[in-house]
């Protein structure tokens, strides 16, 4: 496999006052092209801090983050939205969608910007949403509106997608549905997709699981035969 | 200290900009109004105590010689408590250059009369004492051309050559207000008002004992009205020209306008900011109650009612209010003394003064107070009707989810990018807050067109009237009457006169049916070309052969039309005879009735005279040639007066400079609440749209693309502001000019298309500045942070 994106040695440190709390304490990772990785561990422990950092929305108080050759860490405001924008679909746990857009309306707004997006409305088709495009956010449950974010996120037809706690504010039937889109685009357009989630039953989906622990990863495991979503003990 | 307090003192600290940006635009309200009200409200105290203290009089007349035994018994006249006569007469002061036509009006002034009427206050110098060469000038004339008592004025009066001693400066208050003959400024430069001693000007007319003007003082319960008829019959004898009451004294009657002018001011603009300030402080804390809902919710889980959760958010207009108090309070103060300079000098009264006053300022703070707590309620009037659990949940928009106008344009519709649906969609959405905005800007555009309006309007009444209207160079007034065609051949034998057309002015008084007015009568040639009159869409106005032209407002005072009859009655000689309203014309600087020469004369049984003429000079006039004219016009024995058209033009293009301070600090004001409302907008509009915001950047938008959103968001409001405000424009344009016309001038409501492309260039500008400062707030924000949690 081809490697996509190497953190080495991030250290994040988060001032508040005369406090200050050290959330990475030199962690480094590297992703590969086309895999579907889950990074696991409790509150606290870093991991939405190191997924904002390889997503370039976040900044590390030292080490590289190197996509391509470049080190992010190092690079202006300009190269990361150009970064964000051509490869990187992030998820969130709250959706996010802009609540004056209808689903189609949001979908069409990242592939709006992008180099190479793909099709709005066979992403609809994708995440099965076809017949509530023209409905607005708060229209939708909450599994139609992480399904409608993840075909956002995949619709600018990016390298990676990066997911935080996607399934956190579902039950587990919409949840299901949520990783069985995630995987469908890892699989089928080949996307590298990362999730962190504290759920270690979604781990038996991933082939690579990093366990992190006090801003450093403490395990990590390679599974031979991934589980499909349907199998995931919640 | 109560812990709601605490929650809103934090609130309004980490929101300050939002919350300054609403008590500025109440402060400048404030600030008019502490600058504003103690000059409006010592003025009239000032000038009644002026009056009273030195007996300015009730009436006024101008006879041509009243016998000093006719004077006394005027005294005997029921209602009249005492009387004045006085000498009257013009003169021009010899200057430094030739050409200068500085005048003075002279009055005498006898040392030894006791409780004389419209007596003097000495500012500076001495009194006069009788047999002295030597006068005292009205303080305004006296300090324009930086005189000091022993100074030597050389004076042309009627051929002669006079010098006299300038004693010093007074004040009085028949002069409180100073202007030219054919002037509605003041130019303190080159025309004043001297008193002479009596005997030395007795000498000079060779007056013998008889006096030319008449001030009378009534009875108290007495009325002009109920004296007139009374009065007419005394003074007859004496040739009088013009009877009339305080009411219509040139100098009482501007002061009058200037002090309805100043009410109307600090009664209406310190509301109407205000009123702005609490329009946007709604929209702010509208959203603030949006956004702290859950907060909201969890207070009335504890047990807080809606009304206890109300009067806290009133706190934070309380505490906006107070903030405005204070900012306008201190500007107010340092301005009030400008204020008062400013009046002080166009209105030459002792009493001006711009003590700041504490206790005015703190009524119209109690008003801050009450604006800013009204607007917090009505922000906040939603967290009434809403429960504990509906609370906790985000409120639904406005519009819920159906689809805005613009979508049934479906052929439109699909034009727009994603982001402009977005911005379109939120501010179709948000109904009211949009509405409050857009009224806001549009108030503020028709505020700074007006403003700008202003100068523009003021140089195109002058261009009007010194290019198209008075088209001569100079116009003479006489001594005494003199025979039309003498006259014009006499001013064309003088190089380099090229055309020369002889007037008629005449006190008049107009009578339809009850209504009266007191005016002046323009008889022109037949076919003047130096003097032209305009109608209201600015089409020339022919004089008619026979008839009068009144002014379009003197026609709607009179209640009359083109075709009906009025009622001259002409002072001098004494006719009353009936004329037919011929035409009706704009006149901008001068309210004259006009009609032809050959006509008046007719009215009169074919009496022909001129009062004086208007001089055109030859194109290529040398300096010198003109110099040598005006020298001989200043002496000639005949002539009283002599007016220089570019000379006046250019004091009045002085003056109106002068004033621009004040203008330019008003739309300062207007533009500053141009930037305050806009600013504010788009504080509502990234709260509500940062999580929004933030999802674009993380997908990719640069920040530029990003603030795009609410950059078109806050332009669409400003074009549909700067619509609506077009309108309101005209509209304030209109009460402006309708408030300041008076009957010596009327102002053009036109708005020039200027003042539109300097208030649209204001609006622009304000719309950059917020928006360079809400580009700052994106950049900012900390997308991670924002995404991670729930609305």
């Amino acid at each position: 496999m081809q490697e996509l994106i190497r953190g080495i040695d991030i250290k994040k440190i988060y001032k508040t006052g005369d406090v200050q709390v050290e959330a990475l304490r030199g962690l480094s990772i590297t992703l590969y092209e086309g895999e579907f990785i889950v990074i696991l561990g409790p509150s606290g422990s870093g991991k939405s801090t190191l997924l904002n950092i390889l997503g370039g929305i976040d900044a590390a108080t030292s080490g590289q983050v190197l996509f391509e050759g470049q080190n992010l860490c190092a690079a202006p405001e300009r190269v990361l939205t150009h970064y964000r924008r051509q490869a990187v679909g992030f998820v969130f746990q709250f959706y996010n969608l802009m609540p004056n857009l209808t689903a189609r309306e949001n979908i069409q707004l990242a592939a709006d910007i992008a180099a190479q997006p793909f099709d709005v409305d066979a992403m609809l088709r994708d995440v099965d949403m076809s017949d509530r495009a023209g409905h607005f956010p708060s229209q939708l449950s909450g599994g139609q509106q992480q399904r409608v974010a993840i075909a956002r996120a995949v619709a600018k037809n990016p390298r990676m997608l990066l997911c935080d706690e996607p399934t956190g504010a579902l039950d587990v039937q919409t949840g299901v549905q949520v990783l069985r889109v995630l995987r469908h685009f890892n699989r089928d357009y080949g996307k590298t997709v990362a999730i962190i989630t504290h759920n270690a039953g979604i781990a038996g989906m991933a082939d690579k699981v990093f366990t992190i622990r006090d801003g450093v990863i403490a395990a990590k495991h390679r599974n031979a035969h991934p589980i499909p979503p349907e199998e995931v003990a919640w | 200290m109560p812990t709601l307090l605490k929650k809103a003192l934090r609130d309004v600290r980490q929101r300050l900009g939002a919350y300054l940006a609403c008590a500025m635009l109440m402060a400048i309200g404030v600030l008019f109004y502490g600058a504003m009200t103690q000059v409006a409200a010592n003025m009239p105290v000032a000038m009644q105590a002026f009056y009273s203290e030195y007996r300015f009089a009730d009436a006024f007349a101008t006879l041509h010689a009243l016998p000093a035994s006719r004077l006394k018994r005027l005294t005997a006249v029921e209602g009249v408590e005492a009387v004045s006569g006085r000498l009257t007469a013009t003169a021009k002061v010899l200057g430094d250059t030739r050409e200068d036509t500085t005048g003075l009006r002279l009055i005498s002034y006898d040392p030894a009369e006791q409780n004389r009427l419209n007596d003097v206050l000495i500012t500076e110098g001495l009194p006069l004492n009788a047999g002295s060469y030597a006068m005292l000038l009205t303080e305004g004339f006296y300090r324009a051309n930086g005189l000091t008592p022993g100074n030597t004025l050389t004076l042309a009066f009627r051929g002669r050559k006079l010098s006299f001693t300038v004693a010093g400066a007074v004040q009085t208050p028949e002069y409180i207000y100073i202007t030219p003959e054919g002037s509605i400024m003041p130019d303190n430069k080159n025309f004043g008002v001297a008193y002479v001693p009596l005997d030395i000007l007795e000498g000079l007319l060779n007056a013998g004992g008889a006096r030319n003007d008449v001030s009378i003082r009534f009875k108290p319960g007495y009325t002009f009205r109920q004296l007139e008829r009374s009065l007419i019959d005394a003074l007859s004898p004496g040739g009088l020209t013009r009877l009339y009451a305080r009411e219509d004294q040139a100098s009482h009657s501007m002061l009058r306008l200037e002090l309805q002018g100043i009410e109307t001011m600090v009664s209406v603009l310190p509301v109407l900011f205000l009123l702005l300030g609490a329009m946007v402080m709604s929209v702010v804390i509208k959203r603030m109650v949006e956004q702290q809902h859950a907060q909201i919710g969890l207070m009335k889980a504890f047990g807080y009612s809606g009304r206890a959760i109300l009067r806290h958010y009133a706190v934070y207009g309380i505490l906006v209010g107070l903030m405005a108090s204070i900012m306008g309070g201190v500007l107010g103060a340092l301005t009030a003394g400008y204020i008062a300079d400013m009046y002080a000098s166009y209105f030459v009264m002792p009493g001006i003064s711009g003590t700041f006053s504490f206790a005015r300022v703190a009524q119209l703070s109690l008003l801050a107070l009450a604006f800013g707590a009204g607007a917090s309620l009505y922000g906040a009037r939603g967290v009434l009707r809403r429960t504990a659990a509906m609370a906790m949940r985000p409120a639904t928009p406005e519009g819920g989810n159906k689809p805005i106008l613009l979508e049934r344009l479906q052929p439109l519709w699909r034009r727009f990018s994603a982001t402009a649906k977005l911005s379109l969609r939120n501010l179709f959405r948000s109904r009211s807050r949009s509405l409050l905005t857009w009224l806001g800007l549009s108030i503020c555009y028709a505020l700074t067109a007006a403003v700008f309006a202003f100068s523009p309007m003021i140089e195109y009444m002058m261009q009007e009237n010194f290019t198209e209207v008075q088209r001569y160079d100079y116009r003479i007034g006489l001594v005494n009457i003199a025979d039309t065609r003498q006259l014009e051949q006499t001013l064309l034998s003088m190089r380099p006169v090229a055309l020369a057309e002889a007037i008629a002015e005449l006190p008049l008084q107009l009578r339809a049916g009850a209504i009266s007015k007191d005016t002046a009568l323009l008889a022109l040639p037949e076919d003047a070309t130096l003097y032209r009159l305009f109608d209201d869409a600015r089409q020339p106005v022919a004089l008619p052969r026979a008839g009068v032209v009144l002014t379009y407002r003197m026609a709607r005072e009179l209640g009359v039309a083109v075709g009906d009859t009025l009622l001259l009655d002409i002072s001098y000689p004494d006719t009353e005879v009936p004329a037919v309203v011929g035409a009706l014309c704009e006149q901008y600087t001068s309210s004259y009735v006009l009609c032809n020469r050959s006509y008046l004369s007719s009215l009169l049984h074919g009496r022909q005279f001129a009062t004086g003429a208007m001089i055109k000079l030859a194109p290529h006039a040398t300096g010198a040639e003109t110099e040598r004219l005006a020298q001989r016009l200043n002496e000639a024995e005949n002539v009283a007066s002599v007016a220089d058209v570019a000379q006046m033009q250019q004091n009045m293009h002085e003056l109106i400079q002068t004033s621009m301070g004040t203008l330019y600090a008003m739309a300062v004001m207007a533009i500053f609440a141009c930037f305050a409302i806009v600013y504010n907008a788009g504080v509502v509009i990234l709260s509500e749209r940062t999580r929004e915001l933030a999802s674009m950047r993380v997908l990719g938008f640069t920040l530029n693309e990003t603030s795009r959103v609410v950059a078109f968001e806050q332009l669409a409001l400003i074009a549909a502001g700067i619509l609506l405000g077009l309108p309101f424009t005209g509209a304030t344009m209109e009460a402006l000019a309708n408030s300041m016309a008076s009957d010596t001038y009327a102002i053009p409501a036109d708005v020039p298309f200027s003042s539109h492309i300097t208030s649209v260039l204001a609006m622009f500008g304000a719309w950059l500045a917020a928006l360079l400062v809400m580009r700052r707030k994106v950049a900012k924000t900390k997308m991670a942070d924002v995404l991670k949690g729930q609305d």
